[in-house]
């Protein structure tokens, strides 16, 4: 039994207590009614924590009055119910890099982007091609406990594994995203804006990133403090107790992506895990390089499993706690 | 030197500790053809000597495809050790439960299986479910290149390079067109010398091109080491399975390529196979032909061997 859990249930209780108040008198929030709502626990291996999140329903994909008929995001709708019948365990903040070495270290593997010799580097302007770039040196300075980044899907599966998780699918991932509160638009919230109660919520594109990177689309007005990654839980968490689900890095979850998948389910789907063959495997969440329009929480976007960026990582979920 | 030293250093650290154990038995030259059993891996390893070789296509070939041209000198100052086989699937067994290693294609959940026809995504198939008969001296296939790289790693090697691979290929038998010699037929003094596309084969599935009037016994993979060894005592670098090079694949490359122990290019996006398989024909079975995939591409037909460069 984790001796902190008592005081970090109490914490969690008061933040959820704080934010079951009525944002803008719109939706409800979660309130914590549930007993097992809360727990959290320390995985002894990778010693990262995480959150119990309980089985529910939730509609999962584009939101009424949110504009998903452009192209680029039609593969948002429909919208459809969701049962994610068990509880799981979700990892409270992103993998970060101290937890990263401990894996490699035990495991001796090499990531793909070590592998390759190369990775893509976003330079502000366009993807370049760097030589010994890789998680240890992304091309800028993260310390320990930053998200681990130039990670690619099958590094990530493998990490979790170990971890004695998996990646969450990405039915779980929007679930957990929404923390309770389906109809939001952003992964914070319904203003583009990512400040709650004046509470910074999220690492992205920024004011910080437009001193550097000049040309970037950013939240106007918006200064997280960071220019690239931030420490892990540097931001408020939702209300599942989960932290950075919208910016800091991006997510693979593991399931292969196909714009029509959602399209496929006439009624309640439960427990869907995507399709069983494909090319590209689901990414979700922004990261410090996007403003608000890759912050939607039904925004999907995908990558090829072997790829590796320097604004991809990943958190594992468990179905049993660590 | 000093700069270089400092690079050689931080690449004997980045390989780990051990490799900087002075190597045992190396006091006298090994002899060329020199067999040695590697414990980690349990397969045998053939000392292949320093040399020099014409790379490419070989006079006269008139099969010979753009990316092989111009054919050029290369010289490879140090001797290896080379695989005597392609990797087997009971080594890559040893490596998965020492590693506790997931491949690819199990990470995928599926694999490119070949149906007789043509390749085809299965979900399942894997290196232990390959959708054939498979012995555990059979060679390894559904194999990604990220899943050889780590494989050779852990049996205390390396993937050969495109030009250590061609130059073990030719086995000192330079312009010849095919690793065993010039006849499209692998046959030498009434020996068979690979399992290639073959009459086996072709009583499997009579619409595929095959190797005619040959029959090496098999439809498809063989027991690693059946046939014929090549000048430098190396067995099956003509077909049973396709092996992966470290190398990066650019199909300009042999243009402007380096004379002395070339590396390939530094970035990429495919990687370099040679050697053809059990469903090649003669065509693609020349000691010349290049193919390359995505480092993440596994199928039916894709395995691999290692080298070292210190004897095990």
């Amino acid at each position: 039994m984790n001796a902190h859990w008592p005081a970090l249930t109490l914490a969690l209780t008061l933040t959820l207590a704080a934010r079951a108040l009525p944002a803008r008198g719109e939706e409800k929030a979660v309130k914590p009614a549930r007993p097992d709502l809360g727990r959290v626990a320390t995985s002894r291996k990778d010693g990262l924590t995480y959150a119990f999140i309980p089985p529910g329903v939730f509609q999962m994909g584009c939101v009424p009055g949110d504009d998903c008929a452009k192209d680029d995001r039609k593969d948002e709708g429909p919208r459809h119910p969701v049962k994610l019948a068990r509880g799981f365990w979700m990892g409270r903040t992103e993998v970060t890099v101290e937890a990263f070495l401990t894996f490699v270290a035990q495991t001796g593997r090499q990531t793909t982007a070590e592998m390759d010799g190369w990775s893509p580097l976003f330079d502000g302007r366009q993807v370049v091609r760097k030589e010994r770039m890789s998680w240890r040196s992304p091309g800028f300075d993260q310390g320990p406990k930053h998200p681990v980044v130039v990670v690619s899907w099958y590094d990530a599966e493998a990490f979790c594994a170990w971890s004695g998780g998996r990646l969450p699918t990405e039915a779980e991932w929007e679930y957990a995203a929404r923390g309770g509160e389906d109809g939001k638009k952003f992964v914070w919230g319904n203003d583009p804006t990512p400040v709650a109660s004046g509470v910074n919520q999220a690492n992205v594109a920024d004011e910080s990133a437009k001193r550097v990177y000049g040309s970037w689309t950013i939240v106007p007005g918006y200064d997280d403090g960071y220019i690239q990654t931030s420490p892990v839980a540097t931001f408020a968490p939702n209300g599942f107790g989960l932290h950075d689900m919208g910016g800091n890095v991006a997510e693979w979850c593991s399931d292969w992506y196909d714009e029509k998948y959602y399209a496929s389910f006439p009624e309640m789907v439960v427990d869907p895990k995507g399709p069983g063959v494909g090319e590209q495997r689901v990414v979700r969440g922004s990261s410090w390089v996007d403003d608000a329009s890759l912050s939607f929480a039904s925004r999907r976007y995908w990558d090829a499993p072997a790829t590796h960026m320097s604004f991809i990582g990943f958190r594992c979920a468990r179905d049993a706690s660590p | 030197m000093r700069p270089a030293h400092s690079v050689l250093l931080v690449v004997l650290w980045a390989h780990g500790l051990s490799a900087l154990t002075p190597p045992r038995n190396e006091a006298a030259p090994p002899r060329a053809g020199e067999v040695r059993l590697n414990s980690t891996d349990a397969l045998e390893y053939v000392y292949v000597p320093p040399g020099a070789f014409e790379m490419g296509c070989v006079a006269g070939d008139s099969e010979c495809q753009e990316d092989e041209k111009p054919s050029h000198h290369v010289e490879l100052a140090h001797g290896f050790w080379m695989g005597r086989t392609e990797v087997t699937v009971e080594a890559f067994r040893k490596f998965v439960s020492a590693r506790n290693y997931r491949t690819t294609a199990e990470s995928d959940g599926w694999s490119r299986f070949f149906d007789g026809k043509s390749l085809v995504k299965k979900e399942g198939v894997a290196w232990q479910i390959p959708g054939f008969e498979q012995g555990p001296k059979h060679p390894v296939l559904h194999v990604s290149w990220y899943d050889a790289r780590q494989f050779c790693a852990w049996a205390g090697g390396r993937l050969p390079t495109e030009a250590e691979w061609e130059y073990a290929a030719r086995g000192g038998r330079e312009s010849a067109r095919y690793p065993w010699g010039d006849g499209s037929t692998p046959l030498l003094g009434g020996a068979k010398q690979a399992n290639v596309a073959d009459e086996s084969l072709k009583r499997r599935h009579p619409s595929l091109k095959v190797v005619s009037g040959y029959d090496d016994g098999y439809a498809y993979t063989s027991p690693a080491g059946e046939f014929a060894r090549n000048d430098f005592g190396l067995q099956d670098i003509a077909g049973n399975a396709g092996e992966w090079c470290s190398d990066w694949y650019d199909k300009e490359y042999y243009r402007a390529p380096s004379g002395r122990d070339p590396v390939g290019p530094a970035l990429g996006l495919q990687r370099v196979i040679r050697g053809g398989s059990w469903v090649d024909d003669a065509s693609n079975l020349r000691a010349s032909y290049r193919v390359r995939d995505a480092p993440t591409y596994h199928d039916s037909f894709v395995g691999f061997r290692c080298v070292r460069d210190v004897g095990p």
